[in-house]
């Protein structure tokens, strides 16, 4: 809207050939000059100049609605995830028009988190899903068409029972290969500028149509290293680093909801809910089965009340992997 | 005697003005439209225009103003948070006819807060309240009507508990979680292009929604955040938009409330272990430092171990502090007790009032002072009591 | 070519004598002969029984002197560090600005100079404020600290008046508005305006600043001029805030630019004393930036405690610290 043409917002010709002259020819171009900068270009007076800009503002600006107007049943504004413990903290599952985050270590199951929600979001609207399509955006060459089938498969046997459902699920599942964003990112490691500005033109543009057509978004994260603040800590964390997901502070603030996933005690897995709009802090233990993830009841699945900064929420990774890595972490995870 | 340059008239009139040889905005005054029109080679639509300016600066003498205390009777009225500390530390809430920013990390509860203001500014006056409406403009996508569905049945809740007289029950019945969302006018907008309209536009709509109390824009950073070529040009699109807020602000006594994103700055260290990067990065409230000139006042949000806190960091009237807080399923409210007597020992909370004890270590040799050299101190010796039992 | 417009008023009033004047005086006087076919003698005449009348007048400085001691007066800011450091407080005739970042108490000492001007000098004061952050319940707070009587506070509140604008074309008028009368009206309530204190100036002139224009750079040095009009002709101090920038080095600067900062005559720089961080700190560091009556870079340490009990940072100054800034 904002790439609007002066000329169809209702600027008289002689005003619009007076500004085309300066190169201001859309609304938005228009919109980023001071009052001031209008009365030189336009020639007009001061108020001339404000009330020029309020009518293009008119043509530009996003309609006004009252909350009860926008206020739906639970099952149009939110997702589903089939898991019930988790959609009853997410008062009905991942809230849809808006952007959640599934950041953890690798092999913890984001991926299978993804393809369940791609499952989940084809099926039809009696068992809970979306019936709808699917936009599957691999970075990894991660995704495979077999685990999806299989995954629907063991998950709904009753209904992809025939194979002709099968395929019509696999086909409205589409997938798009681009395994060059994760060089970008990487080979940019000097320029953190170009990064961020990367990164929150890409959140603007999610964000939009995450909103415009109502859809749930859903990303994955990696996790890095955070360093501690060096010097001020107590000896024994004095040089100590912690997990946490990747991509800094400024990602953070743009996505709605951020669900963390983590290694608990032996095969078990955690999710935890670290940012959400609606939902309090908490932790949900599952494993990943045949059928996708598989919440268990049992342990600690109450919310055990505020436990920090999400943004540097700690994330554990499996023992083995680097001791000095999880042993700060672990100490969080037991407080 | 005005001059003509200082005239909120188009440059190019100007000029020819000013080269015709009219200096001040009196000698226009006594000529018609179209002896002006004639000798400043205007046309005739521009002369008119000029003379109507004109007079519409005579309308409005130099006289106008008002005097401190007339000021003081306006000044009032504020929206409660329903954290009660918080309260306390911004003198009874959130003020109406300002500005103020509300900065934090990602989750720690800046929405909730705008989104608890915009339930609780709409609380009937015969509970307290302002019985005002809200306008929630927002940017990132991050309200969830069924948050705030949540908050309003707490509020409905709270209120219905106190309702005594039959005034009360009869505003309970226009109160409910129904009006309350009938009373949130929702703007989303997308990109800076967008909020800048809408900020246009606002000034219209506040006067045909002339209810409304308090304005919300979260967060005014994300739209700014992008890539800009030129940040001159970002400078000035947050200045003019800064001082169209403040604008409506004073002039429709609304309550404005923006939230900000964190950014992390690197700042040297000095003196730290030799080898390591010299270098530490610090959280500061993004849109860079001379933002913040704009909000009247700043709250920051931020997190101490496991607990929420709440400081104040720039206010006129308010000492600068820090409150706990919390967030539950009901809204933004005050830590709850069991936490805040467990916090006493806590690190957290005795590096807080650090610096407030040290200065009030720091205030006895200044009245020792104070004492031994003016003779006015004296009488602001006998007024401390007095000061202290007010508080 | 300019309209001789004394033909239509052959009173040759005031106005068009100026701008006659200006005319005459400014071309040359051989070509003018020429094209008036008036005789050269006779311009002369004219031209010098004009300039005898139009001309600045040479003052000794004795004569300046005298008129300074007799009716300069000097505002106490009521911080006494910050007096000491301006020399007693603000001068009248004369622009003071402070400069700082956010919370750094700007507004503040605007503040304190208003009430204690209403209040201890009983003379009247205009308060602008271009950012909404004039809070009167915090003057009310600073008088009851002075003052028991509530009569007096309330005396003190209707001397100061305050003007809020939001652009800065309504700041022009404003300031016009007070230097056609606006001045004298405002100082019948008692006691003669004294200061003139303008909160933020940079609030207004920041956003007309930059872009493909250049009037809000003359617009700037109007408000400029009219404020040292306003200065110079009724006599009174004015008192500006303005914001802080970091220059290349990250070394903070006040801001609106070069061309500024020649307005102000004294430049103080706020800045918070203990660096540690955004929060909890009430001490604050005035360094003197620009003065033509001290040393600069001295600096001064308040007290600064915004809290409960104002009076000790408001007439408790912590100590004054002397010598250049190395």
């Amino acid at each position: 809207m904002a790439s609007k043409k002066l000329r169809r917002a209702g600027v008289s010709p002689q005003v619009c050939e007076l500004l085309k002259r300066h190169r201001v020819e859309s609304c938005q171009d228009l919109l980023s000059l001071s009052p001031l900068e209008v009365m030189r270009l336009a020639g007009l007076s001061h108020q001339r100049a404000l009330s020029l800009l309020r009518s293009v503002s008119t043509h530009c600006a996003p309609p006004v609605a009252t909350l009860l107007e926008l206020w739906k049943p639970t099952s149009e504004s939110f997702f589903s995830t089939s898991l019930p413990a988790l959609d009853r903290l997410l008062r009905g599952g991942l809230p849809r028009g808006t952007i959640t985050e599934v950041a953890g270590p690798s092999g913890c199951g984001k991926t299978q988190m993804c393809v369940m929600l791609s499952v989940l979001a084809t099926l039809p609207s009696s068992l809970g899903g979306l019936d709808a399509a699917v936009v599957y955006i691999d970075t990894e060459a991660a995704f495979s068409a077999q685990r999806l089938v299989g995954m629907a498969q063991a998950r709904f046997p009753h209904h992809f029972s025939s194979r002709e459902r099968l395929l019509q699920m696999a086909g409205r599942v589409h997938v798009f290969r681009e395994l060059t964003c994760q060089d970008i990112l990487n080979s940019l490691p000097g320029n953190l500028a170009t990064r961020s500005n990367l990164l929150s033109h890409q959140a603007s543009v999610l964000k939009y149509l995450a909103h415009r057509f109502n859809i749930p978004v859903v990303l994955t994260n990696q996790i890095t290293t955070h360093l501690g603040n060096t010097g001020s800590e107590a000896p024994g964390q004095a040089d100590s680093g912690f997990v946490t997901a990747a991509l800094g502070n400024t990602w953070s603030h743009t996505v709605n909801t951020r669900l963390i996933v983590q290694y608990g005690d032996g095969r078990q897995r955690q999710i935890v809910i670290a940012k959400s709009p609606v939902a309090p802090y908490a932790v949900l233990n599952y494993t990943i089965q045949q059928e996708g993830i598989r919440l268990h009841e049992g342990g600690n699945q109450e919310p055990m009340g505020e436990t920090g900064d999400p943004v540097l929420q700690p994330i554990r990774v499996r023992t083995e992997f680097n001791y000095s890595l999880s042993r700060p972490a672990e100490t969080d995870g037991y407080r | 005697m005005k001059p003509l340059s200082a005239a909120p008239l188009s440059p190019s009139v100007k000029v020819k003005l000013l080269r015709a040889g009219f200096d001040w905005e009196e000698e226009l005054r006594g000529l018609e439209p179209l002896e002006l029109s004639r000798e400043g080679g205007l046309s005739l639509e521009e002369a008119l225009e000029v003379q109507q300016i004109l007079t519409r600066g005579v309308e409005q003498p130099g006289g106008g103003g008002l005097t401190a205390l007339e000021l003081l009777q306006q000044e009032e009225r504020s929206i409660v948070t329903f954290c009660s500390q918080l309260d306390a530390l911004l003198g009874g809430g959130v003020p109406l006819g300002r500005t103020s920013e509300v900065c934090g990390t990602p989750g720690v509860g800046k929405t909730q807060l705008c989104l608890q203001l915009c339930v609780d500014v709409q609380i009937p006056e015969c509970f307290g309240g302002l019985g005002g409406h809200a306008v929630f403009v927002d940017t990132e996508g991050s309200l969830v009507v069924q948050r705030v569905v949540d908050l309003a049945q707490a509020a409905v809740h709270h209120c219905s508990l106190q309702d005594h007289d039959p005034e009360q029950q009869e505003a309970m019945k226009t109160f409910t979680m129904e009006t309350i969302l009938e009373h949130l006018h929702l703007m989303r907008c997308h990109d800076y292009v967008e909020l800048l309209a809408q900020v246009h536009l606002l000034p219209d709509f506040l006067v045909r929604h002339s209810k409304v109390r308090l304005l919300v824009i979260d967060s005014l950073a994300f739209p700014f955040r992008r890539h800009f070529e030129d940040l001159s040009v970002r400078t000035r699109l947050l200045n003019g938009l800064a001082q169209q807020l403040l604008q409506i602000a004073s002039q429709h006594s609304v309550a404005v409330v923006w939230t900000n994103q964190m950014t992390t700055q690197l700042v040297p260290v000095l003196g730290e272990t030799p080898g390591h990067r010299a270098a530490r990065g610090l959280l500061v409230p993004a849109l860079g430092e001379t933002w913040g000139h704009w909000a009247t006042q700043r709250l920051l949000l931020h997190w101490e171990g496991p607990h929420r806190l709440a400081s104040v960091f720039k206010s006129p009237n308010n000492m600068e502090s820090s409150v706990s807080y919390s967030i539950t399923q009901q809204g933004f409210r005050d830590a709850s007790s069991s936490l805040s007597e467990s916090k006493q020992p806590s690190s957290s909370l005795s590096e807080s009032k650090q610096p407030s004890s040290s200065l009030s270590e720091s205030k006895q040799p200044s009245s020792s002072l104070s004492e031994s050299k003016q003779p006015s101190s004296s009488l602001s010796e006998s007024k401390r009591p007095r000061m202290q039992e007010g508080q | 070519m300019v309209v001789l417009r004394e033909g239509m008023c052959p009173g040759l009033d005031e106005d068009v004598v100026r701008d006659l004047l200006e005319d005459l005086v400014a071309s040359d006087t051989e070509e003018l002969a020429q094209k008036c076919s008036v005789s050269y003698k006779a311009l002369l005449a004219i031209r010098r029984v004009l300039l005898a009348q139009h001309t600045a007048f040479p003052v000794s400085g004795l004569d300046l002197y005298e008129e300074l001691v007799s009716s300069t007066a000097i505002l106490s800011t009521s911080i006494p560090s910050l007096d000491k450091l301006l020399d007693s407080g603000l001068y009248t005739g004369e622009i003071t600005e402070l400069s700082g970042a956010p919370g750094t108490g700007k507004s503040q000492v605007c503040f304190a100079t208003a009430t204690h001007t209403a209040h201890r000098l009983k003379q009247s004061v205009i308060y602008i404020d271009t950012t909404g952050g004039l809070s009167a319940t915090r003057l009310l707070q600073m008088l009851q600290v002075q003052t028991d009587e509530t009569g007096e506070q309330t005396e003190a509140l209707q001397r100061i008046r305050v003007f809020r604008v939001f652009d800065i074309f309504s700041l022009l008028d404003c300031l016009h508005g007070l230097r056609c009368g606006g001045l004298q009206q405002a100082s019948l309530g008692g006691g003669s305006v004294k200061a003139v204190i303008l909160d933020s100036v940079s609030a207004i002139i920041s956003p007309t600043l930059g872009g493909k224009q250049n009037e809000g750079m003359s617009l700037m040095m109007q408000v400029a001029g009219t404020l040292k009009t306003i200065a110079k002709d009724f006599n009174v101090a004015v008192l500006v805030t303005n914001h802080m920038t970091r220059g290349p080095g990250g070394e903070p600067q006040a801001g609106l630019g070069l061309s500024w900062s020649h307005v102000p005559r004294t430049r103080l720089l706020l800045e918070r004393s203990d660096g540690a961080g955004p929060l909890l700190g009430s001490k604050r560091t005035a360094t003197l930036v620009k003065s033509s009556r001290r040393p600069c870079h001295i600096k001064a340490e308040f007290d600064f405690n915004r809290g409960s009990r104002p009076e000790e940072g408001l007439l408790g100054g912590v100590r004054v610290r002397d010598g250049s800034d190395p």
